[in-house]
């Protein structure tokens, strides 16, 4: 299992997130894996230069960093695996801890070296991996199978403006797998009853390419698949096009839920999925990660044009708001503590007592 | 071999000038690139990265409020268009770390400092690591290339004869301080315990008291301790977890002049600190400068030891521990002429790992306290020493700061760099850009700072072929409490010393002159961020001096022959300089009495 933590923007709680997730795993006899996609787990902020919370590891736990970054670390690790994945600050390697403590975590910073890196892991006998985000960054996140959403004051103060993201987020996430099983097609496809026609090629499916291929839709079409990266401009492109077309019942598929989340603003592709939704055509994916739950983090760094200093949101009403509007667990961690937010990603996970 | 594909984006209408250099400095350099307009929305620079078969993307953005997301957004944006399995993508620009490229999701970071060696190299595949250009700073002679041959008949005999004078005057001779280098050379050679004991036994007996009480009885002077191990430790790890050498070139083009600053704030400690920091700034060496009590006791103490007033306690230890932890191309000097302890000085000098010493017969015995015959011994016992561990030395002229003439104080900077070259030494003359007394009473440089300093080194250039190395600091008298004011003054003095090809320079902090007490590191900032800018801005043009200096040129000429005639004159030079030939009472140089009736 691969639990992705992600984030709407830089300091929404990433790090606290995944340090609950690794306290409470552990407190239940587990031994999570951590690896991430950027650079996590410094004193202070690389922009704002604000203390940030640190990631605690524990004895036999295992992770990933990169090999600038383990002097940097006060846990003692143990180099298991050069992994041939670089990153700015060198190649990642994956690393026992020998004895706990605080740990930089790097990891691999693109889609195909995260899914190499996570099945090396898995390799070595992890079953339970966190993925620890990076900012607002979210394409390699597609590798998770559940991801975790952080989002807060960090996001926006506008307590109004977090909700509407946060559902048009969720409503990105509801869509379920395609029946049929387009995995090895790239390119936009067009496919009805009786023949299948390919488009362009590219895995960036401008709006060009969307109109291009909409201009070739054939008799009896059943569904459009989108494999690549779509922009909200293509999915308004697509919404124009099958206004005016006769497109019930047929099945709009993309490749998966975070590749619509980069297609644009959220509220704008939530809105656009909404109109092809009421369009009567159904929205699936190639590959699909389940949304977890939200964890929503009233701290913000206030900047003066100059500095920046520690500001909070009033956590009980933003959480309330939240919680109210979406069917999505919503969970401060700090308040609460971790074990709804681990049963919301590992399930119910035995507790094992020989640790 | 096909040639590389490389899409060069600003993200910033504004700040689009250093990729737009990249670009150029990759096109002479063969790379097929392609430069974007800086306007473009981010999913058109996706679609034309996706569109072409690019090996690199380089994208240039400041770092600001909000733009770490707009980054974030565009690595993703990259990645699942799948442009990211072809190409790498780099980013460059303002405040951009490698920690925060790693986290932003890219493949390389380059900030301001980055040169375009460095992305050609990462480019070309030929490192994995950021900052690998680093400057390779080789440890620089200054002494290099000249022959210390006089030019001047007239004044090469009076130098002639004036060193002939001072060695024999000088032979047979001894002092409490040529006794103890002696012992001491004997003590870092001879390690076996009894005959140590003896040693020390023999050296205390020729120190003073307070020197006696801290081997003895461990009893410091007021204000010194031992640095503890904890602060040791502390020191080490700190400087362990610097990155790669990489200086800021403080020249515009190059390798002259040196640029050297003062240590001496007492603790070794933060003269590391400091040092570090001043390194990074591009400095090329430090003088290491005592506590002015040290001068007036026969005797040095041991140990790494930390001193809560000015000036750093001269001990092997200290030496030891600043050579140890400076860059290797670092030249560490240390003074030795002042007080009782000039012989001494040498040997822990060269025992610690320093390159060179300050010594100054003349001076030492004008300005700074010590009597003229002690000096006089010690002094040659020093330069002796000096040639036997080719150690280069530095004769500031800084008793014209006590109102002597420059013309008198030049006369005995040549009087030190002859009797240097007699004993096989590498000596450097170290005449003041200053505005001192002597200037200031006869206005001498009423019309400009220039043709008066100029004339110093045009004079002794026209005397003896030997390296200059202008101090001590330059701009002395001319600083105010003024920050802005001290960096500006110290700067056009540096662009001068540039334009006069002196080798090398020592400047001030922009606090030093009125800090009463240590400065900061801050103020060492401003006057090297003065310099950078003044040689950048001064390149390769030179300072135009008036007519005037011509004939200043002549008249300083002149008189440091008269006054070499003069002191040849005399019986010997510490008759010479007890009788102010070298400067007088009138000039306001008084001869010291440190160490009077000792040399027997």
């Amino acid at each position: 299992m691969i639990i992705g933590v992600a984030g709407t923007a830089k300091n929404t709680g990433k790090t606290t997130t995944l340090g609950t997730l690794i306290q409470t795993a552990y407190a239940r006899g587990h031994l999570p894996g951590v690896t991430g996609i950027g650079y996590d787990g410094e004193e202070r902020d690389n922009v704002t230069l604000l203390p940030k919370p640190r990631i605690i590891v524990k004895p036999g736990m295992i992770v990933t960093t990169s090999e600038q970054c383990l002097s940097a670390s006060t846990a003692r690790l143990r180099v298991l695996q050069h992994s041939s994945t670089f990153t700015a600050l060198g190649e990642v390697v994956i690393t026992v801890v020998e004895k706990g403590g605080l740990v930089v975590v790097a990891g691999p910073n693109k889609i195909a070296d995260l899914d190499r890196v996570a099945r090396q892991m898995q390799t070595l006998g992890v079953s339970e991996l966190l993925v620890d985000g990076s900012l607002n960054r979210i394409a390699p996140m597609s590798v998770a199978d559940r991801v975790v959403f952080a989002t807060g004051g960090s996001r926006s103060t506008n307590i109004g403006r977090l909700v509407e993201e946060t559902l048009a987020i969720e409503r990105i996430f509801r869509f379920g797998l395609s029946e049929e099983d387009y995995t090895d097609i790239s390119g936009i496809r067009l496919v009805a009853k009786d023949v299948q026609v390919q488009c362009a090629s590219s895995d960036f499916h401008s709006v060009e390419d969307i109109v291009l291929a909409l201009r070739q839709l054939p008799e009896g079409l059943a569904g459009i698949v989108f494999p690549g990266m779509v922009t909200s401009d293509g999915l308004a492109a697509l919404c124009v096009r099958l206004r005016n077309e006769e497109a019930r019942g047929i099945a709009v598929v993309f490749d998966n839920p975070f590749r619509l989340l980069l297609a644009g603003e959220p509220v704008r592709v939530g809105g656009l999925l909404e109109e092809l939704e009421d369009l009567s055509i159904r929205i699936c994916y190639r590959h699909r990660s389940e949304l977890a739950a939200i964890t929503f983090n009233p701290y913000y760094p206030a900047f003066d044009g100059t500095t920046y200093r520690a500001a909070y949101l009033d956590a009980a009403f933003g959480r309330s708001a939240l919680a109210n509007a979406l069917s999505t667990p919503v969970i401060d961690v700090v308040a609460e503590g971790g074990e709804a937010l681990y049963a919301k990603c590992f399930g119910n996970l035995p507790v094992v007592t020989s640790l | 071999m096909k040639k590389k594909r490389i899409l060069c984006v600003p993200l910033d209408p504004v700040h689009d000038v250093g990729i737009k250099i990249i670009r150029n400095a990759l096109a002479t350099r063969g790379f097929d690139t392609e430069l974007l307009s800086p306007d473009l929305p981010m999913e058109e620079i996706v679609r034309r990265a996706a569109a072409g078969s690019y090996d690199d993307i380089l994208v240039s953005r400041t770092l600001g409020y909000g733009v770490a997301e707009l980054l974030g957004r565009l690595v993703d944006l990259l990645d699942a268009s799948g442009v990211r399995d072809r190409s790498r993508v780099i980013l460059g620009g303002k405040a951009i770390t490698s920690e925060l490229a790693a986290e932003l999701g890219f493949d390389r970071g380059f900030d301001e400092h980055s040169h375009v060696e460095d992305i050609v190299a990462f480019i070309e595949g030929k490192s994995s690591r950021n900052h690998v250009a680093v400057v390779e700073k080789k440890k620089p002679d200054i002494t290099a290339g000249y022959s210390y041959g006089v030019h001047d008949r007239r004044i090469e005999t009076a130098l002639d004869e004036i060193v002939e004078k001072l060695l024999r005057w000088s032979e047979g001779k001894s002092s409490p301080g040529v006794q103890r280098a002696r012992l001491r050379q004997e003590m870092f050679s001879d390690a076996s315990g009894s005959r140590k004991e003896a040693l020390l036994d023999e050296y205390l007996s020729l120190s003073d008291g307070v020197i006696v009480d801290a081997f003895r009885r461990n009893v410091m002077p007021k204000g010194v301790r031992n640095v503890s191990q904890g602060e040791l430790q502390a020191l080490r790890e700190m400087l362990k977890e610097r990155s790669a050498f990489r200086p800021v070139t403080l020249r515009h083009s190059g390798d002259r002049p040196l640029i050297f600053k003062f240590l001496g704030s007492g603790c070794p400690v933060m003269d590391l600190v400091h040092a570090k920091v001043c390194e990074r700034w591009g400095v090329d060496g430090f003088l290491l400068i005592n506590p002015s009590w040290e001068a007036r006791y026969e005797g040095l103490l041991e140990g790494a030891l930390t001193h809560q007033n000015d000036g750093t306690v001269t001990s092997a230890e200290n030496i030891r521990l600043v050579r140890e932890l400076l860059e290797p191309s670092t030249l560490l000097t240390v003074r030795a002429h002042r007080g009782l302890n000039t012989p001494e000085t040498v040997v822990l000098a060269s025992h610690g790992g320093a390159d060179m010493t300050k010594i100054d017969l003349v001076y030492g015995s004008l300005g700074a306290g010590t009597d003229p015959a002690r000096l006089a011994v010690d002094g040659v016992e020093a330069i002796r020493l000096a040639a036997r561990f080719k150690m280069p030395f530095d004769i500031p002229g800084n008793d014209e700061l006590s109102g002597v003439p420059a013309w008198k104080t030049l006369a005995g900077l040549l009087i030190n760099v002859h009797l240097g070259t007699r004993l096989g030494a590498r000596p450097i003359l170290k005449p003041l850009f200053c505005y001192g007394p002597h200037i200031v009473i006869n206005g001498l440089m009423r019309q400009t700072f220039v043709d008066y300093n100029a004339a110093k080194i045009r004079a002794l250039r026209a005397i003896v072929d030997c390296p200059i190395w202008t101090g001590e600091p330059i701009a002395f008298m001319t600083q105010t409490e003024d920050r802005v004011q001290s960096a500006a003054a110290t700067s056009f003095h540096a662009a001068l010393g540039t334009a006069l090809k002196v080798d090398a320079m020592t400047v001030a902090s922009t606090d030093e002159a009125y800090s009463r007490g240590p400065i900061c590191i801050a103020s060492r900032i401003d006057s090297l961020q003065g310099i950078h800018e003044a040689a950048r801005f001064m390149g390769m043009a030179g300072f135009a001096p008036t007519a005037a200096a011509d004939s200043m040129t002549a008249d300083m000429h002149a008189k440091i022959a008269d006054v070499l005639d003069q002191v040849k004159s005399a019986p010997d030079l510490p008759a010479a300089i007890t009788a102010g030939l070298l400067g007088d009472r009138e000039d306001g140089a008084y001869p010291g009495t440190f160490g009077k009736g000792t040399v027997g």
